[in-house]
This record gives C-alpha cells, structure tokens and sequence, in this order.
C-alpha cells in the first residue's frame, strides 16, 4: 500500500509540472510587460529593453518557464508589481484564510450533504425526500456568489446576526465572520453531496448483503450505517473530491463578496492591478493544492473499499 | 408438535404495473428437528415466504394480507420490530440464495459474522470474533482467513461464510433459500452434505427451499409444493415422490429424465405459470390441468388430507373423487 | 458479406430513429423535463426576439430602454411601471435582464459546442486508436482536469483580456477534458462491436467510420453531458463578469449587473435579488431538461 502511495506521490510530479506548464503558457501571453510595469510610465524606451534584458524577458518560453520552475522549487515566486514584496510571502500570509474557508465548505458538504441523502433514500418519495431533492436542485443551479449576496441581505443587513465582510479577530470573532462565507462555499456542495449520497443510497439499498445484515438480527441503524452507507460512499467521495476543485474556484467569488482575507481575493485584485507574478502564483498554488486534494481522495478509496486496496496493493508491487 | 406453522397466509406486492399476488394460500407446519422441503418453479413465491417468515418483505410494496405465522404458539405477524430484529439470527436465521452477493464486500467475513454474535449475545467484539472464527473452522475454512473479505473468497466458500453465519448464534430453524443453486455441482454436493451435519450437529429445522426434486429426496423428511402462491401438495417424501396426486406435481416428476426407467421423452407441463398480477379462477392450475372441468375454473379447491399428513388441493381428492 | 447485410448490420446497431423516438416518448413524461425544456426555448425566444429588435429598429430600443440613465428614478424599488424595479442609473432591470439573456445563452452555448468539438476530437480520436495516442492525451487531459475551472477561465481571460472570444475559449477549455473523457468512453464501448468491424471489413477509412457509424452510436452520453455542461457554463460566465472580468458595463449581462449592484445592497435589495433568480432559474431548467434527457435516454441510469 505504502508503496503505492509513493508511486502515485511520483506520478504526481509530471502532473504538477504540466499544470504548472499549462498555467505558466496560458499567463504567458499577456501583453504586460513587467519591465514597462515596474520602471512606470515615465521610463525611456532603452531602460525598458535594459530591463528586459537584465530579468530575461526577451529569452526563448522554455528558457523562462525553466526558470520559473527553479525559482518556485526554492519557494520563489517572483516579486509582486503592486507590494514590491515576495510573491509567495503574500500567499503564505493568505493561504491559511482559504484554507479555513475552503475546508469548512468541504466540512458542512459531508456533514449536512449525506445525512440528507441517507434520509432521503430511505425514505423514497417521502415528503422529505421530494423537499430536500428540490432544494438541491436550487442549490445546484444558484450562483454561489448570488447565494453569498443573498445570506448579507438577510442575515448581516435586514438582521444583523452575522458581519457582511472581513475576518474577525480572535476565535470567536473568526468563526462569527466565517458563518456566511462557509455557507455560500458550501451550498452547492451540499447539494451535491445530498444528491450523490441518494442515488447511490437506492442502489445499494436493494443489495443482498442488507437483507443479509437484517436476517441477522443487526438493528435497522446499524444496517443503513455499517451496510448501506460504506458501500454508498466511493461516488460520494469522488463528487465530493471533485466538487473541491469547484470550491476553490468558487473562493475567489466567495472571498470576493465576502472580502475575506484569502487567495481568491489576493487573485482578483492581482489581475486589476495587472500585477501578474501575483495572478501566476496563485493559480499554481490553487493547481497544486487541487492536484494534492484529487490524490488523497484517491488513496480514501482504499480505506472505504478494500476491493480498490487490493489493486492498489498491486499496482505498487507490479513497478516496483 | 410443529413449532412453525403457517396458516392461510396471503401476501403481495404493490406496484406501479399492479398487484402481484406472490402468496395465495399457504399452509405449512415443520415440527422440530425436521426438514421440509419447498418446491416450486421460478416466481411460484417460495422466496416471498422465507421473507414472510423472516418480516424481511420490503417495506413499501410488500404487504402481507392475512394469516398467521405461529413460531412456538406466537403469531410472528403480530410482534413489533423490534421484536422481530431479536428473532432474527437467534431463533431464525436465513441463507440468500447467491452466495456472490449476500456478502457485505466491505467487511471482513469475521466481522460480519461476528456481527451475528453481537446482535444476540451480550459479548466482547473479542469473544464475537472468536466466535465466528469457530464457525468458520466449522465449516471449513480456517480461522486465520476470518481477516479476509469476501472478494477473496470463492462462491463454494463464501455460501460455507454465510451459512456459519447463519448458524452462529445457534438457530431453531434455518431458512435456506436455494443455498446451492448458484454453486457448480460439485461443491453443491459438498455444501449440502455440510448443511446435513451441522444441521444434525446443532439440532436445527430446516426449511429447504429449491427447484431440484433430486436435492430434496436427499435431504428432506417432507416436502411441500407451491405452485402459483399455493401450496398444492404436501406430505412425506414417500407420499410426494411415489403416491403424487395433484396434477402438478405429476407433471413436475414426469419432466424430470429418470436414470433407471428408460423414458423416450420428456413430457414437459404444457403452457406457463399464470401472471400473477391476474391469477385465474378457481383452481391456479386449471390452465395447464389434463384434468380441468368446469368445476375447477370457476370454484376454489381446498386442501384435502387423503392419507395422514399427505394433503393435495384438487377436487379429485375431495369427496366422491374419480380416479386418475 | 455484401454492401446490403452491411447496410442491414449498421442500421440494427444504429436504431437512430428507434433510439431517439422511445427517448423522446419517454422524455415527454418527465414533466420536471418538459417544464424545464419549455422554460429553456422561451429564454431561447427572448434571446432571439431581442437580437431581432436591434436589428430592426438598428439599437434604438437598446439604446433608449437598455442603456440610457435615467437618474429621476435611481434604484427605485418594484413597481407597477417598473416591474423589477431600477439600478443605480435609473435603468429599467426588467429590459437588461431580458437584453441580458442573449448573454448567457449565446456564450453558454458557443462556449460548450467549442468544447464539444475539441472534446470530441480528442476523445474520440483517443478511444479509437488507443494505445500510445490514448496514452498521451489523455495525460494532457489529466493535466487540464487538474486546474479548477473557474481558476482557469479566471486565468486566461486575465492573461488575455476579457472580449466575447477570450471569454468563450476561457468557459470552453475547462470543459474541454471532461467531454473528451465522455467521448473517449462512449467511443470505446461502440468501438469493438460487430457492426464497426463489419464496416471495416467493407474497407471504409477509419475516419468515415468514426464518423459516419461510432460518434452517432456514442452521442447519447455526449449529448446529456453537454447539456448539463451548459448550465455550469452559463455560471462561469456570470462568476467572471461579477468579478468584472467577464462582460463588461454597461451590457446588461446578468453577474454584471450583480457586480454594480453590491455597492447599493443597503438601498436596493432588488438589484441583487432579481438577477442571480434570473440566472437560477436558466441554469435550473437546463439542469431539469438535461436531466431528463439522461434519464429518457438512458432509463437504467434513473435513481
């Protein structure tokens, strides 16, 4: 097993590379130039071509993303236009603010989205069931933003329970300015999760080994737990991995609406301000921190079903 | 004494396409210590009987409608859930027929059947789990693989997991839902063999569910036969197999091939089972019966006791019968 | 074998119009479906029969109802001359939003049939050929699915700029993996079936079977997913134009009118309220119309 986890540890390098490629290519083709950026407008044409010449601008597009390849391996980033500091000093400083939000939108996903589904799926066609599977419906097709808008209107303006923006200090004052963002992140992963959690529920529901488990003797509970839902989980897991990835996208609307201190915010005010080391960097790290979520929700499988244990346990002594 | 007996029992499922009238007329009685087997074609309703017995019907669709189901002098019907799911796997257990999917693949066996254990039995998961390591040596598969899950195990021994599952809690009566038809031939002998032993072993009834008249001649003391929902023949093996009087059960004998008769052909029963969603009148059988006169497509027929313990439903049994 | 059996042979793995007729026997059921479907052709008709006005009256409703301030009736509430009410500028929300529609629609729609095209040709190309190829592209494709799809649109309509084309290929190269991904599956489960290598036996070109006998055959999965993928298109769009990326002002696209109307939320709750129900219930009924697709044409997939 362990074996196979380095494996995939190593695949995940070519990958990253890629990503890093893909990302580096697409900022690439801006038609800001760094040089003309950080002189000002008041700088002579010769001290532009000086500069260029000096960061290595004008050096063919393998030769650049080689370089930035390098500098990003010792944790260099480039200097950001707009602070005239690392690039990577500011991520850092915000990382854990998206962190925060992102993780606790993945949290309400699981704690409210399958409970939901397991209910909804038992009781097929119940009152419960037809309620719930419209809200998910709404909540799938609502923009996350317009949800945030939404919850301020309600819940910061026409009853302020909780503020409209920014991060409160300390724990208490967090976790109060952390309520709406990790609602509005976590809406359309509850919906999600509800719906997956469902389906799958009523397929395995009609599994011999439930009927097994009852003729035992096991209580109805432990039979929906232990039986149905461990079985139900792998498509959970996969849409819930996948909906990570539309999370992390989603923070930069949500930490915008919220102005909430993290990467997503740090990204829209990087590309107003064309400051383009910036928007580079936060889009790798985003990447990589989405490359790294799809691979542990991969490794989870093993631990739900040890069918995909067995293979995996394989596949890592096939290449040794 | 019989200690299981079923009496008038009624069931069907409700669906969109209609009503399926899975159980018509069922009575049945096993006395302790005995194997009655339950024959029938596909769809004749001897898997919504084991579920009947079991208060496994599902919830939405299946309703049973009238009858009783006497365990031990008590109604089974009448007793709540909660009673129910005490009953199960202590008192009455239940083996599925495919092996290949009445396995939790999740779990390793030893839990599951070590589950059996805990559900009945106030123990420590450590004594559950020795337990079940026991039923498994059992029936024959050693303990050191009570850590494997069922993807690592063959169907001939995952039908040995879930009988010593079945068996773990020391039953009263086993239900066994064609335990072996979905095993080569075979291990279907071997696997019948072990049931006969434990069985003997741990002084278990067994209700013997299949389609194989050979399985039955070899394992049971009575057999009953269902056709359509309705229990149409029941008697001793020897009354069955030798003194057949419904007509049904005559034309199941004579599609079987005989090894020591020299018989040219096969005579198949004509036509199908009824659709149960619209049985026809009077006698289930009078659409495929050489017999039927008018009688039996417009009157019911009651089960008539023509020697002791060896009843059939036709009118041609009842009083002022005419010979066959 | 002559042409005719083979004819005979692909006709039966074929069974379009037996396929597509039983889909939409089936589909016609689903009232959820219909309702959506209805929903989604008046959007379509709103879309059009604005485009249509502009034309005739060569902007001059655009610009009077859509574009000109009118700042007697700034951020005016809901009423029986104003439906929706006004936005910051006195304009009437109920014309941008329906000027708005095209917006979504057009750019939802465009961006996925890019994407279906580049899809299809990877995917397809992928799953018939297998092997190295195979191999190849679909490792690239692991590398696009890596980067979160609105990161990615975010990037490149930054890199490159926001006009209708950049804003297309940034909604349509995220989808670009996931309906390559689908082709690619639906592709190779058609692939080894009789009917395609009786084709080959007759000699026709890898391409015209492709073609001609597998991408026909493999359409049902595509179509679903395409037209799920719209919905979640049609969000990206509104995402960046309410970051101020996407369309700008003063279009009446609709995330940009949620843009400008974050500043007055204190005053005009209806300026943001009413544009994101707009765009829910578009995404909503292509949701419940692909949905139904699914299900009509796949009746195993339901539950």
């Amino acid at each position: 097993m362990w074996r196979y986890v380095l494996k995939r540890l190593i695949l995940l390098i070519p990958v990253m590379l890629g990503t890093i490629l893909v990302v580096y290519f697409i900022m690439d083709r801006s038609d800001v130039d760094p040089a003309r950026v950080m002189l000002g407008e008041a700088a002579t044409e010769e001290s532009i071509a000086e500069l260029r010449e000096e960061l290595g601008l004008d050096d063919p597009f393998v030769v650049r993303y080689g370089r930035y390849l390098w500098d990003l391996i010792h944790g260099d980033m480039g200097e950001s236009y707009t602070y005239r500091t690392p690039v990577f000093d500011q991520i850092m400083d915000r990382l854990p603010n998206t962190f925060l939000l992102a993780g606790s939108g993945v949290l309400l996903s699981i704690l409210i989205g399958i409970p939901i589904g397991v209910i909804a799926a038992k009781k097929q066609y119940s009152l419960f069931d037809d309620v719930s599977m419209v809200f998910c419906l709404f909540g799938a097709s609502a923009p996350a933003f317009w949800v945030g808008l939404v919850l301020v209107l309600v819940f910061s303006l026409a009853f302020p329970i909780f503020p409209a923006s920014g991060m409160g200090k300390g724990v208490g004052g967090v976790l109060r300015s952390l309520v709406l963002p990790a609602l509005t992140i976590s809406f359309s992963g509850i919906a999600t999760a509800a719906r997956t959690t469902r389906s799958s529920m009523l397929e395995v529901i009609r599994q011999d080994y439930v009927d097994t488990a009852r003729a035992k003797g096991t209580s109805e509970g432990k039979v929906t737990v232990r039986h149905m839902l461990r079985n139900a989980l792998i498509p959970v897991i996969t849409a819930i991995g996948l909906e990570f990835g539309v999370l992390l996208g989603g923070s930069v609307l949500t930490e915008t609406v919220f102005a909430w201190p993290g990467i997503g915010r740090y990204v829209i005010e990087s590309i107003k301000s064309k400051d383009i080391p910036s928007v580079l960097g936060c889009v790798v790290t985003l990447s990589i921190l989405f490359t790294i979520v799809n691979l542990l929700v991969d490794l989870l499988y093993a631990f739900v079903d040890p069918r995909i244990k067995a293979q995996y346990k394989r596949a890592g002594r096939v290449r040794k | 004494m019989a200690f299981l007996e079923i009496k008038n029992l009624k069931a069907e499922y409700v669906t969109d396409e209609g009503v399926v009238h899975a159980l018509n007329q069922v009575d049945l009685e096993l006395v302790q210590g005995e194997t009655l087997g339950l024959v029938g074609e596909t769809g004749a309703g001897k898997t919504t009987l084991a579920k009947c017995i079991m208060g496994l019907l599902p919830q939405k669709t299946g309703k049973i409608r009238s009858g009783e189901i006497y365990y031990d002098g008590e109604d089974l019907l009448k007793k709540n859930p909660k009673e129910m799911q005490k009953i199960r796997g202590a008192h009455i257990a239940m083996i599925f027929q495919d092996p290949m999917t009445s396995l939790n693949p999740v779990l390793t066996v030893g839990e599951q059947i070590a589950e059996a254990v805990e559900n009945h039995e106030r123990c420590s998961k450590m004594k559950a789990m020795e337990r079940a390591q026991e039923m498994l040596e059992l029936v024959g598969i050693p303990a050191a693989r009570s850590g494997e899950y069922p993807h690592q195990f063959s169907g001939g021994m995952k039908q040995r997991v879930v009988i010593a599952m079945a068996l773990a809690c020391n039953p009263r009566l086993l239900i066994a839902d064609e335990p072996t038809t979905a095993l080569d031939v075979t291990i279907q002998a071997q696997v019948l063999e072990m049931m006969r032993e434990l069985k003997s072993k741990f002084q278990t009834s067994l209700l013997l569910i299949t389609h194989d008249l050979g399985v039955v001649a070899q394992n049971c003391d009575r057999v009953a036969v269902i056709y359509a929902g309705e229990i149409v023949e029941s008697g001793t093996v020897m009354d069955v197999f030798k003194r057949m009087q419904h007509p049904y059960t005559q034309g199941l004998f004579s599609s079987i091939p005989k090894i020591h008769e020299e018989v040219k052909r096969l005579v198949p029963i004509p036509g199908l089972m009824p659709d149960p969603t619209s049985l026809p009148e009077g006698c289930k059988f009078c659409t495929r019966c050489p017999h039927a006169d008018g009688r039996c497509r417009t009157e019911e027929p009651l089960l008539y006791e023509i020697s002791p313990g060896h009843q059939v439903r036709c009118f041609r049994c009842g009083k002022g019968r005419c010979e066959a | 074998m002559s042409e005719k059996q083979v004819g005979n042979i692909i006709a039966k793995g074929t069974e379009s119009r037996g396929l597509w007729g039983e889909a939409w026997h089936r589909f016609k059921k689903n009232k959820t479906a219909i309702a959506g479907l209805i929903i989604v052709i008046l959007l379509v008709v709103i879309a059009i029969a604005t485009w249509v006005i502009d034309a005739v009256t060569q902007g001059s409703v655009y610009n009077a109802y859509v574009i000109e301030q009118n700042l007697s009736q700034r951020l005016d509430g809901p009423s029986l001359q104003h439906i929706f009410g006004c936005d910051e500028y006195g304009r009437d929300i109920l014309f941008r939003l329906l000027w708005g529609t095209r917006y979504s629609l057009f750019i939802g729609l465009i961006s996925i049939l890019i994407a279906l095209v580049g899809g299809g040709f990877l995917g397809a190309v992928a799953g018939f050929y297998g092997g190295k190829l195979d191999n190849v592209i679909m490792r690239v494709m692991d590398v696009f699915l890596s980067i979160p799809s609105m990161v990615m649109a975010i990037a490149i309509v930054s890199a490159l700029g926001s006009s209708i084309f950049n804003l297309l290929l940034s909604i349509a190269i995220p989808q670009i993996p996931r309906l390559a991904r689908i082709v690619r599956a639906s592709v190779m489960s058609v692939r080894d079936r009789e009917f395609i290598e009786a084709t080959r036996a007759v000699g026709a070109s890898d391409s015209l079977i492709i073609w001609k006998y597998i991408l026909p055959n493999a359409m049902a999965p595509i179509i679903v997913q395409a037209s799920l993928s719209v919905g979640s298109a049609i969000l990206s769009i509104a995402g960046l134009s309410f970051l101020g990326i996407g369309v700008q002002p003063p279009a009446p696209e609709w995330g940009s009118i949620l843009n400008s109307a974050r500043t007055y939320m204190r005053d005009a709750w209806h300026i943001s309220v009413i544009p994101g129900l707009m765009i829910m219930i578009t995404v909503l009924s292509l949701n419940l119309a692909g949905d139904g697709l699914r299900d009509a044409l796949d009746p195993k997939l339901k539950n």
